[in-house]
């Protein structure tokens, strides 16, 4: 079961978008979870605990974002994800 | 492969590795490593994150307790950008797979993610670049510890990317080691880009932006004479390189045997070229190549660099070793021409800021204005005068009372040099640089006063075209063979004809073989140059006759187009010197 990955879509809320601080609360969660958690826009791929990927994602509000978890808490460490993700 | 074009200012064609200077100016010491060091260079790569990820954790903590928690996540960011599995995984790669230095890989990887950054169009993120410039500089000083090496230390040929060189640091470059160099600002006429034709080093500025992705250590090609930089350039470039190496080679040989032959048309015109220097050193250069005298000897060097204002004494040394070397050539000594791009620090203060310091205090307005300034200079051109053939001429002159103000402070020095009984040269023969549209205008009135006239093609094209080329916008407009041009000059030789008065072509414009034959048919007989430049001249000379100059002077003239006109002079060098065209 674990190995389907998870996935979900958000809607980016944060008004300045996927910025630095938004960047760093998802890292620090990413890192508390052992699933690989992926998350993408306009084609491409950033991990969520490289916050250099995810910082040249370049997702502004608004941005619709695709998360996708893989492994034992990937069900979790998504829910976590759309959460951060979606708080403004 | 990167290809750059900027504008280039000073000739000569030149590969090496490259030596990337930010701010902190940190050298890549090597970008390869051996084999069976990879592991051990792995860990000093991991130790100095290690060590930079501890710093930052201590700030972290630190500006937490005096400032806040909302400061110091700034620095938990920067901490995960440290920790960054994905920017670890590939510096990790580079040293493992490529035999990177872990220097080198940092500088590479960092570099590369900063410059997507900076592509993504997105403001907020440009300037997150920054602080991943700041993370590598944390990493390399780690890394390179007490052996970051000063531009003063260079042990190895290197071709110098620089952001900017100060005029100090280019002329403190190495020549022995610097090959050339290229920077992302400046333009045509700063002062860095008339102290690397001092130097004799290929330069290129103005790029634009394009150090973000350089790390050091590449090959790159520095091609002065097209204003190109080509890093890591692929197989053919390089072929292509080595092929137009050897003819450079095969030509500036042949021409250095021109050296000691006349400077005469085909028809038996003798045409004087006379060198343009900054250094005093340099005269050895003009006397070397053939050079007829100096013809614009620029005295700003004294005042750059160096903490103290120079001395009466540091001016008269210098320009007796000039004019010890010339012997009885004369020495056209121009006047301090500082201010705009050339104030040194030490007399920022006497510059208000300025909204257009090119049209602000500068030149023979400061030395008008600063009298005991200008004195010191003159007072030890005219001891000096005793040791050579001196000529004395003021710079940016825009008014006739400009002309009479400057000249009456020199009455005045002589007087006081009489007094004191001083030996001095008197029948000193004293002239103006044409360089402001003004001065066109009212060429035949100056030409009354003057002994010579000197036209500053620098100057007199910015201001005529109303054009900045140190500005990348606008540097497109700057263009010597503008109509415009062509005419003020006419009107300048034209005026000294009738009142007898010598007329000098000195600027980048003369050092141009492009324009040897327009200015001969246009009755130009001086010529002043960049000393490297002076048997390009003399092979153009020495290959046309006057009535074939007058004959391209004319047809340019009636072009008028600025393209048009550099274009049709470039075939007809061509034809005439089918080696000078590069």
């Amino acid at each position: 079961m674990s190995d389907e990955p998870v996935r979900r879509q958000v809607t980016l809320a944060n008004p300045n978008g996927l910025h630095l601080s938004p960047i760093s609360a998802l890292v620090k969660e990413a890192m508390n979870h052992e699933a690989e958690l992926l998350i993408s826009f306009d084609g491409n791929i950033a991990n969520a605990k490289s916050t250099m990927e995810l910082m040249l994602l370049g997702a502004t509000c608004g941005a619709v974002l695709s998360v996708e978890a893989t492994g034992v808490d990937a069900e979790v460490a998504a829910e976590a994800a759309v959460r951060l993700l979606s708080e403004p | 492969m990167q290809v750059r074009s900027g504008i280039p200012v000073s000739p000569g064609v030149v590969v090496g590795p490259t030596l990337v200077l930010g701010s902190e100016n940190f050298r890549i010491p090597r970008k390869f490593v051996s084999r069976d060091v990879v592991e051990s260079e792995m860990v000093r790569f991991h130790n100095a994150l290690d060590k930079v990820c501890q710093d930052i954790e201590d700030h972290e903590i630190l500006v937490g307790e005096q400032l806040g928690s909302q400061y110091a996540a700034i620095f938990s960011a920067h901490l995960q950008m440290a920790r960054d599995p994905r920017m670890v995984g590939q510096v990790e790669d580079a040293i493992r797979n490529q035999s990177n230095s872990p220097e080198y890989a940092v500088s590479r990887t960092l570099r590369k993610f900063a410059e997507q950054m900076q592509n993504l169009g997105n403001q907020y993120l440009a300037e997150r670049a920054l602080d991943i410039f700041d993370l590598e500089k944390r990493l390399l000083r780690e890394l390179l510890g007490e052996s970051r090496e000063e531009l003063s230390n260079l042990t190895e040929p290197v071709v110098i990317l620089a952001h900017d060189l100060t005029p100090g640091e280019t002329a403190m470059l190495n020549t022995d080691y610097v090959l050339g160099f290229a920077t992302e600002v400046g333009g045509h006429t700063s002062h860095t880009a008339i102290l690397a034709g001092a130097l004799e080093i290929p330069a290129v500025v103005g790029l634009g932006r394009c150090l973000a992705g350089v790390s050091g250590g590449e090959t790159v090609i520095l091609d002065g004479d097209h204003g190109q930089v080509v890093i890591d350039p692929d197989e053919a470039t390089m072929e292509r390189f080595r092929t137009s190496q050897a003819r450079n080679i095969r030509v500036s040989e042949r021409l250095a045997t021109l050296e000691t032959l006349e400077s005469e048309t085909l028809d038996g015109q003798r045409v004087q070229i006379f060198g343009n220097i900054e250094f005093p050193q340099e005269v050895e250069q003009c006397v070397k190549r053939g050079a007829d005298g100096v013809g614009l000897y620029r005295t700003e060097f004294l005042y750059l660099g160096g903490n103290k204002e120079p001395t009466e004494s540091d001016h008269y040394e210098a320009y007796k070793q000039v004019l010890s070397t010339c012997g009885d050539r004369p020495v056209v000594i121009r006047t301090l021409d500082i201010g705009a791009d050339k104030v040194p620090a030490r007399i920022r203060d006497r510059f208000a800021e300025s909204q257009n310091p090119m049209l602000g205090l500068r030149s023979i307005r400061l030395s008008l204005q600063s009298t005991p300034l200008f004195k010191v200079q003159l007072r030890a051109i005219l001891r000096a005068a005793v040791h050579g053939n001196v000529r004395i001429m003021f710079p940016l002159v825009s008014s006739l009372l400009e002309f009479r103000q400057a000249k009456m402070i020199l009455m005045d020095v002589m007087e006081d040099l009489e007094d004191e009984n001083i030996e001095f040269a008197r029948d000193i023969p004293i002239g103006m640089m044409v360089e402001v549209p003004s001065a066109v205008m009212l060429i035949e009135e100056f030409a009354r006063e003057v002994d010579f006239f000197s036209i500053g093609t620098n100057d007199l094209i910015q201001y005529t075209l109303a054009c900045d080329r140190s500005d990348p916008s606008v540097a497109n407009l700057y263009r010597s063979g503008d109509p415009s041009i062509l005419r003020m000059i006419q009107a300048v030789l034209k005026a000294g004809e009738q009142y007898g008065k010598p007329v000098t072509v000195c600027g980048q414009m003369s050092s141009d073989p492009r324009f040897v034959p327009l200015l001969l048919g246009l009755g130009l007989r001086q010529i002043s140059a960049t000393p490297h430049s002076i048997p390009r001249l003399k092979e153009v000379v020495r290959n046309i006759s006057i009535p074939e100059a007058e004959r391209i002077a004319t047809h340019a003239c009636s072009l008028d187009l600025a393209r048009d006109v550099e274009h049709y002079l470039l075939g007809e060098l061509g034809r005439l010197c089918p080696d000078l065209v590069v």
